[in-house]
């Protein structure tokens, strides 16, 4: 019996020294991207430049290629010819089903015009579309987001993100190298791709934390951001197209990290109103301004509160605190937080790793993406609501901070930050390799995916 | 047998110790139920003893509720003496009624630099630990009761390490702290004020320790009226 209780214990020892924590399977998976096949510009009558033509097709190419969707096949010579046999009204419906590609775009330029013409193999269905270039590049660029945006929804009934803009912030040396504030920093508004960049703010001071406000409205303020001008940081809300911003809380202290619902009817963010790093909540009114006092949502002894986002119905928050040792992500609902001046239950969401920050829920309300500490860096995680599960995302030595999704809830924008340098990197679950999308000597910080498209 | 039962435990210690977490996360469990544990034991002695219970809820709303509608846990009135207590910031903000704008404070300078020097924190720590510091902070009382006219900004600042977000938020907490101390030496609370920079503002722009705690910091502006 004694030697049996040995034999047992030896190979129990055994098998925990020697066995790795964690057995990773590698499935193949199917490949969720379909295959398209877009032409060269054919340009026979070389009214337009034939570099000038080359930079639309790349815009138009990474619009494609970056959907989510559509993964564009590598062009070859052979399928070239075989388009440019083929007039605008057919198609050889065989051959690029042999070919095994889904969706055929042809793009042809006659004057000042660009004909679109896609044929999906098999509907054998061909839809064309018509823009005049003007050769200004900026704006040429916006018609061609434009372009697969449309053409994302005609050919797969899904929500296009190439039209959308984002906010960030630039972080930057004060040139006046004398002045007391030695770093300044300002929001700049930019294409999704990270182009089209422009300035929206020249307060010469600190402004961090822009995000768009989800309406339409032409009365609402179209951003919100945080800005050190009064000294103190505070919340205020701009329009793109003015100079004058206008601050939304009437709150002593300091007002951080601000989220804003979907239905742009709350504004949660940080306060020390009440001496500590609080959850405040408040009612916002269709025209971007506060309704009545804003409430204390979410305090704890001896903790830091962070970084609030809400879910896509404005019933629930998840949000960071400290409160039992290292950052973890909380949910709460705050559906009666308005009358019940009690705290909230908050519920643990994130446990495979301990520092978990920034979190932001998808507007189908079935993810939340956050930052958190993997082997030493900080990486992009998934944590699914539907499943329980929560996987990585992103990979590689930077650390990445500030994921925010687009409206299609399949991308994802974040900003690495390293000892030099910030830069912004656009993801999708489907492709997950991330794409940059800035580049500079400038810090780029706090991105924020615009909701609804602005006019 | 004797020998077999110690080489069973020997090799159950060295099971348990390699099978465990990382060691980071393993301090950190350990730090998480530290917090439990003492919870629990001054719950069951019946009392807290750096805490102090107050006499009158407005003692602890202040002037809060004209503004915003608190939270009313029983946790959050019961205020820790020094760690943990929760005061209310000015009534007006930099700029408005008379109060100086933030623009105007200045760094001290000369002989009050020695006085309203930086001080520093341990990493996620918001509490001051220095003994020196602790000197510092009943001199700095003594000025700003000497002189009435003198309101104090006090700003709070962290190193690089932990993200920018979470930064900000950890500043307010620090630059609350001392901002707490110096009430409780009978400073006006309406005089000073609290600024968050979280990492945005490092003084030292090294990646080591030495670096990181010298940005692990509070530092003050004065204004004279």
């Amino acid at each position: 019996m004694k030697k049996y209780i040995k034999f047992v214990f030896f190979i129990f020892l055994f098998s925990r020294v020697f066995s790795s924590e964690q057995l990773d399977i590698a499935l193949s998976t199917k490949n969720p991207l379909i295959p398209i096949y877009l032409s060269k510009v054919v340009n026979n009558t070389n009214e337009l430049n034939s570099d000038y033509l080359k930079k639309i097709y790349d815009v138009l190419f990474f619009d494609i290629n970056n959907n989510g969707y559509f993964s564009i096949f590598p062009s070859s010579s052979s399928k070239d010819i075989v388009l440019s046999k083929e007039d605008e009204i057919s198609f050889d419906k065989k051959y690029w089903q042999d070919q095994k590609i889904f969706y055929v775009v042809k793009l042809k330029v006659k004057k000042d015009k660009l004909f679109t013409y896609v044929f999906s193999v098999k509907n054998n269905e061909i839809k064309k579309y018509e823009l005049t270039l003007t050769t200004d590049l900026k704006a040429d660029r916006r018609k061609i987001h434009n372009l697969s945006d449309q053409l994302l929804l005609d050919t797969l009934k899904k929500q296009g993100i190439a039209s959308l803009h984002i906010l960030y912030t630039v972080r930057y040396k004060n040139p006046d190298a004398t002045a007391s504030k030695k770093f300044l920093s300002e929001i700049w508004m930019s294409d999704y791709d990270g182009e089209n960049a422009r300035q929206l703010t020249y307060k010469n001071d600190y402004c961090v934390h822009p995000i768009f406000i989800p309406t339409k409205k032409d009365e609402c303020y179209n951003f919100l951001f945080v800005s050190y001008e009064k000294g103190q940081p505070k919340i205020f809300g701009t329009t793109l197209y003015s100079n004058k911003d206008f601050p939304v809380v009437s709150l002593r202290g300091n007002q951080l990290l601000p989220a804003i619902s979907l239905h742009a009817d709350k504004l949660a963010f940080i306060s020390d109103a009440a001496g500590r790093p609080d959850l405040f909540l408040q009612k916002f009114s269709s025209k971007g301004e506060s309704i009545g006092k804003p409430v204390q949502v979410f305090s704890a002894p001896r903790a830091t509160q962070a970084s609030p986002s809400f879910s896509p119905d404005g019933k629930k928050l998840t949000f960071v605190s400290d409160k039992d040792g290292s950052c973890r992500i909380y949910l709460i609902n705050i559906d009666n937080c308005f009358s019940d001046m009690k705290r909230p239950v908050a519920y643990l969401i994130t446990k495979k790793n301990r520092e978990n920050v920034t979190p932001s829920w998808s507007p189908d309300g079935t993810k939340l993406a956050y930052s958190a500490k993997t082997d030493g860096i900080r990486q992009i995680w998934i944590y699914d609501f539907e499943t329980d599960e929560e996987w990585q995302l992103t990979k590689g030595p930077k650390n990445k901070e500030n994921p925010n999704w687009a409206p299609d809830s399949l991308h994802i924008i974040y900003n690495t930050e390293d000892k030099i340098n910030s830069e912004l990197y656009i993801v999708n679950i489907n492709q997950l390799e991330p794409v940059q999308i800035t580049n500079g000597l400038v810090q780029k910080r706090f991105p924020s995916w615009e909701m609804c498209k602005l006019q | 047998m004797k020998k077999s039962i110690v080489l069973m435990i020997v090799g159950l210690g060295f099971s348990i110790f390699t099978g465990c977490q990382k060691t980071g996360d393993t301090w950190d469990n350990v730090k998480t139920a530290g917090r439990y544990l003492n919870r629990s034991i001054d719950a069951l002695v019946g009392k807290d003893y750096d805490s102090q219970m107050l006499s009158a809820a407005e003692d602890f709303r202040g002037p809060n509720n004209e503004e915003f509608i608190p939270l009313m846990d029983e946790d959050l009135k019961t205020q820790f003496r020094t760690t943990d207590m929760a005061i209310a910031q000015p009534k007006y903000a930099p700029g408005e009624h008379g109060i100086p704008a933030m623009y105007q404070f200045k760094e001290p300078s000369g002989q009050l630099n020695s006085i309203f020097r930086n001080m520093h924190f341990g990493t996620d720590d918001h509490v001051i630990r220095n003994h020196e510091d602790l000197l510092m902070i009943q001199k700095i009382s003594e000025y700003m009761k000497k002189h009435p006219n003198a309101y104090l900004s006090i700003e709070g600042h962290t190193d690089e390490r932990a993200s920018a977000a979470y930064n900000m938020a950890l500043g307010t907490r620090r630059a609350n702290h001392v901002r707490v101390l110096l009430i409780k030496n009978g400073v006006d609370f309406n005089r000073i004020y609290t600024i968050s920079y979280g990492k945005e503002k490092p003084v030292a722009h090294g990646h080591a320790e030495d670096a990181w705690r010298e940005n692990r910091r509070v530092q003050y502006k004065l204004y004279h009226k």
